[in-house]
């Protein structure tokens, strides 16, 4: 299996370098001038010809694009992700500060919507064809159609102004990630109950369940030991893709909530020209992607020993 | 299954363990309501963070009184203000400026402030400009042409110029003459841990993006203030700082944009909370393509300014929190002169068919997307546009593609705003009334007035200060007329507060006093709670009454029908 995970992480190197060209090259081509959105502060002063000069100068933004590209990576590979041109602060320090927030947020929403999207996909399927089944259908429907943003706003709304149980906003402790958490996962429990049932239904439609059930073993029994298992692989796949998109950054989320994660740094440096700090996202997203791919690969192969891992056996 | 449980309990103890850790540093380090009772901190909330921290030329906005100036600004008049320096004398017609401190002032760390740290804060500057922000640092902008700066003696400064610098106290105001103890900065003059000014407050604890708590400087050789504790969080959304303000997780909010009219409308409909406005330093205006027709005519400028009722636009979208104005010059300036707008729709159609010869012209109006208020204003402006013979055609761009859009011109109309760094408008008339004037370049404004030039020049030199206001004024009056840019109005700084936890709680023109703010005391919270639940009551009481009444002329009309029904019936 190491030598799987090595593998997989030397083809990752090649994919994770083009997205950074990619990004540095679609930051460059982006109109707009890092100098005049770092003196300018949205017209709050108007800086001179000369002054701006000098920012450009100052942020080696006069070098060749080529230039600017090759130092940024030449520094990458001494750990250096470089400064925010906007706020003058070392990416990594930024990112240190930012992406646990991140991880926790993304983590939480995980978790929850794991717990519930699975019982009530399994509930469904135990249940299906009656009231129960069709209800939790239009329910998982109801979940897949909820806008987040207005989601969010309902329920600071509700659990924040009104009850004043939840705080509304912030970061500090766990409470402060129940909204956020429960908004970012509402969609993805919908999915995950309908996914679930799905598959439930159809392990339990395969004839060897049919061969047990007439040998006399109960259905809870065959749902909860049997079909479960194997219908949730798929599953940890579909949430693994899940958790590397909210570690992205969800940045309506993060916003509504003013979460300071990644996703809103992300929202401000791009609206700031700041390409040194788009650069380190798209490499720490690319990253965080390859990375939790691998480990999703690696948990599935843990938890159901059939698949294989390249060409070898766990 | 049991593999797939096991993980998931791992990952429940992960999160557990990032967030309750989290939650604990935190809770333990800055002193909270839940943890040392009711009235130990006050909470506010900001847009952006206001203690950007050690890479932040500043550190921390003037707003939290961490650092003080050598010269302030008067709220009320604008003029320049004593505050580490007790007066400032000119000679040499400008070139040179002895700036004499206070005796009594200590820095957070107990450390004397003396000429020596002016002179090390200068030296600072020196080491190249440095990112803010708020305002960068740049002894090319506070202090141009500085020759020498010496200390005469422990308590006066000594500044010399190359040139005349005749409003040099105008750019020393507040973020222009920052003091801070020069131990602070590492050699590259950056800050190499919290900043120690010499204000009423002083940094207690700064989590970089969340929030920053300031403790009350017991020392403070003026005023103290009378919060021991401010906790200043970091919530960009409007919307949710309302929300948290009325959760009661916030006590008010504060600096820019810190809650816009339609809120604070709503607001003050709720007993508990109250606001505050004070005049603004920003300035919203449209920039105009000056080098294309329409608007290279100074008559279709004229027709265009005359065509927008201001006054209706700021009744309606900015429910009367903005002031109209047809003057580019900030009302808070000591040389703003008052131009009231001029709403003529018969004298700018007749301007206009003169330019226009009787035809329309379609013309492109940029907004800044992230704005959204813009975009009903545009909407409002293109209406009564259409009056003239312009079809407007709105555009939303991205801030940084419409600053590209209005450098090459390829626009009409432009919105746009500016702030007042301080009082002397000097600068803001080079930028914008001058040929080589950067937003004049920038915006393809193309203007260019002789007289304003050399007034400007005049102003440069000019020691007089009756000359001074005269050389502005006049200035003021050109533009109005000419209109190189058409100004719609003046901001309002609106602050909104929780009235049952804190009073004096005033808006100034940048922030708040939070010197002045106060607790309400636990017996006046009990006193409103009882005179609340006392109004309450009567109301109730009257509602019941009424509708007691209500029920016994209900049943007396029953009665009434029911006799008249059995008249009939007999």
């Amino acid at each position: 299996m190491i030598k799987y995970c090595v593998k997989r992480l030397l083809l990752s190197i090649p994919v994770i370098i083009g997205i950074s060209l990619l990004a540095f090259i679609l930051g460059v081509l982006s109109p707009g001038d890092p100098a005049e959105m770092a003196l300018s502060r949205e017209g709050l002063e108007a800086p001179t010809e000369i002054q701006l000069n000098q920012m450009r100068q100052e942020l080696g933004l006069d070098k060749p694009l080529y230039l600017q590209y090759a130092v940024w990576l030449g520094r990458l590979c001494h750990g250096d992700l470089g400064t925010s041109y906007i706020t003058g602060q070392a990416i990594s320090d930024e990112l240190a500060r930012r992406l646990p927030v991140t991880f926790s947020l993304a983590l939480f929403a995980l978790l929850l919507a794991a717990a519930v999207g699975i019982l009530l996909g399994v509930l469904s399927a135990c249940y299906k064809g009656k009231a129960l089944d069709k209800a939790l259908t239009a329910v998982s429907g109801v979940m897949l159609s909820v806008p987040g943003f207005w989601l969010a706003l309902l329920l600071i709304l509700l659990f924040g102004e009104t009850l004043k149980i939840l705080p509304t906003s912030g970061s500090e402790s766990f409470r402060h990630f129940i909204l956020p958490a429960f908004v970012l996962s509402f969609s993805t429990m919908g999915v995950l109950c309908r996914y679930m049932r799905g598959a439930i239904v159809g392990e339990m439609g395969k004839h060897h369940y049919l061969v047990a059930r007439t040998r006399g073993i109960g259905k809870m029994k065959l749902l909860l030991f049997y079909a479960l298992p194997n219908a949730v692989i798929p599953v940890i796949a579909l949430l693994g893709n899940y958790f590397a998109a909210v570690l992205g950054g969800s940045v309506i989320i993060e916003s509504i909530f003013a979460i300071p994660g990644i996703g809103t740094m992300a929202i401000e440096a791009i609206h700031m020209r700041d390409y040194p700090v788009i650069q380190a996202y798209v490499l720490v997203c690319g990253v965080i992607l390859v990375l939790t791919m691998l480990l999703v690969d690696i948990f599935i192969a843990y938890v159901n020993p059939r698949i294989r891992l390249g060409d070898e056996h766990v | 299954m049991k593999k797939i449980c096991l993980v998931f309990i791992s990952l429940i103890i992960a999160l557990a363990a990032l967030t309750g850790c989290g939650a604990a540093t935190s809770d333990t380090s800055a002193p909270s309501r839940r943890g040392s009772g009711l009235s130990d901190i006050v909470v506010l909330a900001a847009r952006r963070p206001l203690a950007p921290g050690e890479k932040d030329a500043c550190y921390c906005s003037i707003v939290l009184k961490v650092w003080e100036p050598l010269i302030t600004h008067d709220d009320a008049t604008g003029l320049p203000k004593a505050c580490l320096a007790t007066k400032w004398e000119m000679k040499d017609g400008g070139k040179e400026w002895i700036i004499h401190l206070r005796k009594d002032v200590r820095f957070h760390n107990g450390k004397h402030f003396t000429a020596k740290d002016v002179l090390l804060n200068i030296d600072r500057m020196k080491k190249g400009y440095k990112r803010s922000s708020f305002y960068g640092l740049s002894v090319d902008t506070y202090y141009p042409g500085l020759i020498s700066y010496t200390a005469p003696d422990p308590y006066t400064v000594r500044l010399v110029f190359d040139r005349p610098n005749v409003n040099q106290p105008y750019k020393m105001m507040d973020f222009g003459s920052a003091m801070y103890y020069p131990g602070c900065f590492d050699e590259e003059g950056n800050f190499s841990g919290k900043a120690i000014g010499t204000g009423p407050y002083k940094i207690k604890e700064n989590v970089l993006n969340k929030y920053v708590v300031i403790e009350r400087n017991d020392d403070y050789y003026g005023e103290k203030g009378k919060i021991k504790y401010y906790k200043i969080r970091n919530i960009p959304n409007a919307d949710v700082r309302y929300a948290a303000l009325k959760a009661g997780e916030i006590d008010g909010v504060l600096d820019l944009n810190a809650i816009p009219p339609f809120l604070a409308e709503e607001i003050k409909k709720d007993p508990d909370f109250s606001i505050s406005v004070n005049k603004s330093t920003m300035v919203r205006f449209l920039i105009l393509n000056g080098r294309d027709f329409p608007f290279n005519d100074v008559h279709m400028r004229q027709a265009m300014s005359l065509a927008i009722n201001r006054q209706d636009l700021i009744k309606g979208l900015y429910l009367n929190y903005a002031v109209p104005t047809q003057n580019l010059l900030n009302y808070t300036s000591p040389y703003y002169k008052e131009i009231p707008p001029e709403y003529n729709i018969e004298k700018a159609k007749k301007l206009a068919s003169e330019v226009l010869k009787g035809k329309s012209c379609k013309v492109t109006y940029l907004i800044n997307s992230a704005d959204p208020m813009q975009k009903g204003e545009a909407e409002l402006i293109a209406y009564e546009l259409r009056d003239i013979g312009l079809d407007v055609k709105i555009q939303s761009l991205e801030y940084a593609m419409m600053i590209r859009t209005t450098k090459k011109g390829d626009y009409n109309i432009a919105r746009m705003q500016q702030g007042l760094a301080n009082g002397d408008p000097y600068g803001i008339f080079v930028s914008f009334y001058t040929p080589n004037g950067a937003r004049n370049k920038n915006n393809t404004a193309n203007y260019s007035n002789t007289e304003i030039a050399a007034l400007l020049k005049e102003a440069s030199f000019c020691t007089d200060e009756k000359r001074r206001y005269e050389i502005y004024y006049r200035i003021q009056d050109i533009a109005a007329a000419e209109l190189p840019v058409i100004p719609l109005f003046y901001d309002k700084n609106i602050v909104a507060y929780n009235n049952k936890r804190i009073k004096n709680y005033t808006a100034l023109q940048y922030g708040v006093d939070l010197v002045n703010a106060e607790l309400v005391s636990q017996k006046a919270q009990e006193n409103k709670q009882i005179q609340d639940k006392q109004i309450q009551n009567k109301t109730d009481e009257n509602k019941s009454h009424v509708h007691v009444n209500e029920e016994n002329k209900m049943q007396d009309r029953k009665n009434m029908a029911n006799k008249n029904g059995g008249a009939d019936g007999r």
